[in-house]
């Protein structure tokens, strides 16, 4: 008789019982109670908190989220900055242009006619 | 329809209508079946654990696409075997540097001698993934193999084919075994 394990097909549904009987042990699932009552917690807990498995991609994907609308906000920023910081220049300048009058330096020039120095009109001629 | 169908119907169609309790109850019913296929396909008891929340998470989600009159259970095997095919993809590095090719030592110690769990862990790995996930949900979990191409999402022929040689792949290699018990 032969020493070697004799596998019986089982039929096309039926089961190899001696490859199961060697199988279960490797695959055995718990048998505490307690356990599969902390399984079901821990489900019922990512189902009530609707916690998905955190992938890269997912975290990636929110990290490109939040960088996007930092450098919007950012920009949104600076924008505003650079606008205002342009019409506080603007309204110096403005101000600036009110506030100090034209410096004309008056002199009578030689040939009797007034005018500033940098402007001469001659006067037209006498009769 | 059996008390029992008519009363997971009802968990069902309260579940779908937000009631959190009854989908609950249908976790609680399922969980071990569903720990099963996810053993059966991932390999280690970590994994497994995480396919099976997974998978539950995404049923959860995905209630208000279920029919009622479908069998729950098969629709929920089908998304925990997706689950931890997926889970499988992305761990094949990690799973690869623990034991190869997924096959993992038991949770519990089932009293077997050491040497014949090695024999088996190796005679496992012989197989291409997909027959040991057969070989499993079919020898040990009882699928048939209606149940076990739909989860896999391969042809019920394809199902018994790989069952065919994996059998045939674990008598060459554990065929001296007897001996040794």
């Amino acid at each position: 008789m032969s020493n070697e394990l004799r596998f019986p097909e089982g039929g096309r549904e039926g089961r190899d019982e001696e490859l199961a009987r060697l199988l279960r042990p490797l695959y055995a699932a718990p048998e505490d109670e307690g356990y599969w009552d902390d399984l079901h917690a821990r489900v019922m807990r990512r189902v009530g908190s609707g916690v998905e498995g955190v992938e890269w991609w997912v975290v990636l994907s929110r990290w490109s989220r939040a960088g996007a609308v930092a450098a919007a906000l950012t920009a949104a920023i600076a924008g505003t900055v650079w606008m205002q910081h342009r019409a506080a220049e603007a309204r110096v300048a403005y101000e600036a242009m009110l506030a100090e009058p034209p410096v004309y330096s008056m002199e009578l020039a030689p040939d009797g006619y007034a005018g500033t120095s940098t402007e001469r009109v001659p006067s037209p001629a006498l009769p | 329809m059996t008390d029992e169908q008519r009363h997971e119907r009802e968990l069902v169609l309260a579940a779908q209508r937000g009631d959190e309790a009854s989908f609950g109850r249908l976790v609680r019913l399922h969980q071990r079946r569903a720990y099963a296929v996810a053993r059966a396909i991932v390999g280690t008891h970590e994994d497994a654990e995480d396919a099976v929340q997974d998978g539950f998470l995404h049923a959860y989600r995905a209630l208000d696409r279920f029919l009622p009159d479908q069998a729950f259970g098969a629709w929920l095997h089908r998304i925990v075997a997706n689950a931890a095919l997926d889970l499988t993809r992305r761990r094949k590095v990690r799973a690869a540097e623990e034991l190869p090719e997924g096959v993992a030592a038991p949770f519990r110690d089932p009293g077997e001698a050491d040497h014949l769990r090695t024999r088996l862990t190796a005679a496992l790995q012989t197989l291409s993934e997909r027959q040991r996930s057969v070989i499993v949900l079919h020898d040990v979990q009882g699928f048939k193999h209606a149940e076990i191409g739909e989860m896999l999402g391969i042809p019920e022929g394809t199902a018994r084919s790989d069952l065919h040689h994996a059998r045939a792949a674990l008598r060459r290699s554990l065929g001296g075994l007897r001996s040794e018990l």
